[in-house]
């Protein structure tokens, strides 16, 4: 049995006489032990479906179940297997850290005598233990956001839903936010974890979801996602001289080669890239057929027969510098499968 | 959850709210302001004494009427201090933890929504109990100097404390419905205001000032919060505003309470359910109160002419007519727009009041004017015969073994002493002889003169004698005009409560944002209350009535007001109407007003209809660097 199932979930907003859809019919299967990234722009529908998820708010249709529970019909059993983190901090003014803990752990009806080991071990998890009498609002940004988690932790969640953990941290922070949560990977529990930000979620997550204007694009474990997604997987060639030739050997391949770009007369590494600009590189005319120079193509052939399109090169005399296939990451993907809707 | 009595006093709410109430020192800056103000103000008034005691010696000042003043001087401040400080702490109580987030972790646990409120209200209370007694020291000086009975003091602080858990439950209550801590705190202050103004100003007022229909419902209204009536027994003092106080903190944490369930959409019928008490309770105290008073003719102790019970049903129909905007405005879900008409009709059916949208609001209203009714029947027949409820008008009409109409008082000279009967008027001079004078059919005056020795005469006359005082407008010969009864009066209730909400409802659909459409609908009700009022008041005498006045047919109260005062209602008034019954002008003004704001909405249903088929926005999503490629994942 799955340990989240959603399936067509949906939600729509009512803003005056106007319906809004946060959230369009979204299916999702999680295992225990999961660590699922959801990645989307703001205002996709993350934090949606976090809070159906919570509770908090009342899918207009579909279902959703936590540990064969549904969400709808039994919000209080759902309320005590799920631990949820929001993506603002929910912290209270006055109060000491450990204050905090013990409002939550004697909110979550925890034996007065076991609060104090409790509080002292989901601090000790949070490495947060010195800071036990310290101000709740002395804290930096990360701690307290350690502090939040601390606080999801206390009644010992099978799943824990936590939206954008890791916004605004520092890198040494989202290092620990993200150590702890292949640590409570390790205690077996399920995490939703939300970002719009892909680089930290590559390392931890196992599946991953990207949500766009309310809709999951795709799902699923990372190799997979990338696998699906390419269809046609790029492979560069870079080429010392005689460019043109090379063009038109690539293109007469056209059972394994769906398209030849010319990228650019260097060989094209990410370091090169002023960040704001495409990822993509823009195919461009080539002006000297003898000069070298990089070519993309887009292969849709066995993976395992790459070496041929080589063969057919070095046989044919290329002075081939470089084949290779670039890593196609995470930001890779997500620019991909999205297609930048601006509101 | 189930019951574990040890939750109640392991309240994690309210021991968090303690721990944090008194840190830092805002707290006892607050606590030292408030006793400095107090003690400054004794410091005053026992100085004024001490001082008259140097000038002229101890019997140059009544201590005990300094005690008791000085109890004032302390009392009224306190509760002015009190009743500002309490909502300040509970009108933010749950908009800054919404604000915070740190809402949604709370609701999440395990902790009862019951306990979340009763948590947050009773550290309030705390605090202002805690201002209240660190003025016990203060108040001791009343002791020393008399004037003012122990019990008067613990009552004092009794009903101190019961008031500020009103008043703190209130500002929860609206804390959990505003969107902000800002529109929290002043909801909470206009509603205090407004209390304020109805329970301090308007019965003085109202008693300074006429005997109608109106002042005798505030009358009512202020002697079952006030004095030691409840529920129709005599009970002692303060015991009435105690009572009503703890009912309606209780209805009003509990609609905080529903605020903060799971799903509250869906439970739609909880607000309602204490709405309709709030309604009723006030409004039975009220009703046992009135029939009381008829029956026992406490109204002549008061100084009063009598009124029958019917009058107070201006209560249910001012309060109902106020709670329409609130119910009647909000968001028209699209597949009520599609099917605008059948939801309006399924809104009566019991599954859609307990869900509360939108649409059911004129049912939910009307069964609310019927419940009223219900109660106002079920008080006569308490107390013996439901069956003079449905003859209320009846009633004031003189009928067997009930009192008659008392003589109207008018003006006259000094030594004389007028009266007037129907349309005759009656000076009885200081000498023992006295002149009667009234307007025959044929438009003669009528003058009959009894002299001293008992004889007397007849004259008629063309026009008025000048040395009687004339009634304002001579009224109409015969029976008084029909009014109606109980019945009719309803009818005119429910119509005018069902158009007003319609009215409402389409001024929403008009509008497209509810806010604006309360306010609009809420200056249509003051307007309607005050403006002919005014146009009556100030034509006192005069002969031009402003058309204003015929704004008298939107007022939902006013068929009450005939049917308890048939012979006097149009002495002043010149409706457009003319003498048709109120309750039929009433029902006729509001059916109309119903019949175009259902075709109004007709047409803006229609259209939100297709305005939603057609464009289904979704959330703004902030743009994402990217190039625009038709790869589409292969799944």
């Amino acid at each position: 049995m799955p340990m989240i199932e959603i399936n067509h979930l949906r939600k729509e907003y009512r803003e005056g006489n106007k319906a809004k859809v946060a959230l369009k019919d979204l299916s999702l299967e999680l295992e225990q032990g999961d660590i699922f990234g959801f990645i989307g722009p703001n205002g996709a529908g993350k934090t949606t479906t976090i809070k159906m998820l919570a509770t908090l708010l009342i899918p207009t249709a579909g279902t959703a179940s936590i540990n064969g529970i549904n969400v709808v019909e039994h919000p209080e059993k759902i309320r005590a297997i799920v631990g949820y983190m929001p993506d603002f901090f929910g912290v209270y003014d006055d109060i000491k850290v450990w204050e905090y803990l013990d409002f939550f752990a004697s909110a979550y009806r925890l034996p007065r005598d076991r609060r104090p080991s409790i509080i002292d071990d989901v601090l000790a998890l949070t490495d947060l233990t010195e800071k036990k009498d310290s101000y709740v609002e002395s804290l930096s940004r990360g701690m307290k956001q350690r502090l939040c988690l601390a606080k999801t932790l206390v009644h010992d969640p099978l799943v824990m839903l936590l939206d954008e953990p890791a916004s605004g941290l520092d890198p040494r922070a989202r290092i620990e936010i993200r150590e702890l949560l292949k640590e409570l990977q390790s205690m077996g529990k399920t995490i939703i974890v939300s970002s719009h930000i892909l680089p930290e979620m590559e390392e931890f997550c196992n599946k991953i979801g990207i949500i766009e204007s309310g809709e999951l694009i795709v799902a699923g474990d990372v190799k997979t996602i990338a696998r699906s997604v390419r269809g046609q997987h790029n492979i560069d060639v870079v080429v010392l001289d005689e460019i043109g030739r090379a063009h038109a050997i690539l293109t007469g391949m056209s059972d394994v080669v769906r398209e030849v770009k010319f990228v650019g007369n260097r060989r094209r590494s990410l370091s090169d890239e002023n960040p704001d600009a495409e990822t993509q590189p823009m195919e461009r005319r080539i002006e000297d057929p003898s000069a070298g120079g990089t070519l993309q193509i887009g292969y849709t052939g066995e993976p395992d027969e790459e070496y041929r399109i080589l063969q057919v090169l070095v046989q044919a005399g290329v002075r081939v510098k470089a084949f290779y296939t670039p890593e196609t990451d995470l930001e890779d993907v997500f620019l991909r499968v999205t297609k930048g809707v601006v509101s | 959850m189930p019951f574990n009595a040890a939750n109640l006093i392991d309240n994690p709410v309210l021991t968090r709210e303690l721990r944090v109430r008194m840190r830092g020192a805002r707290a006892y800056w607050i606590l030292a302001g408030y006793i400095g103000m107090l003690a400054v103000l004794v410091l005053i008034r026992y100085y004024n004494f001490w001082s008259d005691t140097q000038a002229m010696g101890s019997g140059g000042s009544n201590a005990a009427e300094v005690g008791h003043e000085l109890f004032l001087w302390i009392a009224l401040p306190q509760i002015f201090l009190v009743f500002f400080i309490t909502p300040a702490i509970t009108s933010g109580a749950i908009t800054i933890e919404r604000e915070q987030q740190t809402l949604d972790l709370l609701v999440m646990t395990h902790v009862a929504k019951r306990t979340i409120i009763t948590g947050k209200l009773l550290s309030a209370v705390a605090f202002s109990a805690l201002l209240i007694i660190s003025s016990v020291p203060l108040m001791s000086i009343c002791f020393m100097l008399g004037g003012t009975a122990p019990v008067q003091i613990f009552t004092f602080y009794m009903e101190m404390i019961a008031g500020s858990v009103t008043i703190g439950a209130m500002g929860l209550m609206w804390s959990s419905v505003a969107k902000s801590t800002t529109y929290a705190v002043i909801a909470t202050y206009a509603t205090l205001f407004v209390l304020m103004l109805v329970v301090l100003i308007v019965p003085s007022v109202s008693r300074s000032n006429g005997t109608g229909t109106a002042s005798l419902v505030i009358l009512s209204f202020e002697q079952t919060l006030t004095g030691n009536y409840f529920l129709g027994y005599k009970l002692v003092d303060g015991v009435g505003l105690a009572a009503l106080c703890t009912i309606f903190g209780v209805l009003m944490a509990a609609m905080a309470t529903a605020r903060l369930e799971t799903y509250p959409e869906r439970k739609g019928y909880i607000p309602r359910i204490l709405t309709l008490l709030m309604v009723l309770i006030p409004f039975t105290s009220m009703a046992a109160w009135w029939y009381d008073a008829w029956y026992n003719k406490r109204f002549a102790a008061a100084g009063l002419n009598a009124l029958p019970p019917i009058g107070c049903m201006c209560l249910p129909a001012g309060m109902i007519m106020l709670l329409t905007p609130i119910f009647s405005t909000g968001s028209l879900e699209p597949e009520q727009a599609r099917q605008f008409f059948r939801s309006l009709l399924r809104g009566w059916k019991p599954s859609a009041l307990r869900y509360g949208s939108l649409t059911s609001a004129p049912a939910f209203l009307a069964w609310l004017v019927l419940a009223s009714a219900a109660l106002y029947v079920g008080v006569f027949a308490a107390k013996g015969s439901a069956k003079s409820a449905f003859r209320s008008g009846g009633l004031a009409l003189g009928q067997p073994g009930q009192p008659p109409p008392a003589p109207l008082v008018i003006p006259c000279k000094p030594g004389e002493a007028c009266s007037a009967q129907g349309s005759t008027v009656t000076v009885a001079h200081p000498d023992g002889s006295s002149e009667a004078a009234s307007v025959v059919p044929n438009g003669q005056v009528q003058v009959l003169k009894t002299f001293t020795n008992g004889r007397s005469s007849i004259t008629f006359m063309r026009a008025w004698p000048a040395n009687i005082p004339r009634l304002p407008v001579i009224p109409p010969q015969g029976p008084p005009p029909p009014t109606g009864d109980l019945v009719q009066g309803i009818v005119s209730l429910v119509a005018a409560i069902l158009g007003f909400s319609l009215f409402c409802m389409s001024l929403t659909a008009l509008f497209r944002t509810r806010w604006l459409a309360m306010l609009a609908a809420y200056v249509l009700v003051f307007t309607t209350s005050l403006a002919p009022e005014i146009a009556l008041q100030t034509n006192r005498g005069g002969t031009t009535l402003s058309a204003w006045i015929n704004l008298f047919y939107l007022n939902p109260m006013e068929p009450f007001v005939q049917i308890c005062e048939p012979a006097s209602y149009w002495d002043q008034r010149t409706l457009l109407f003319g003498l048709t019954p109120m309750w039929l002008g009433v029902t006729i003004v509001w059916c109309a007003i119903g019949v175009v704001s259902l075709i109004l909405l007709l047409f803006c249903t229609r259209q939100i209809a297709r305005s939603a088929d057609s464009a289904i926005e979704y959330l703004p999503a902030t743009p994402v660097k990217a190039a625009r490629r038709s790869v589409r994942p292969t799944q």
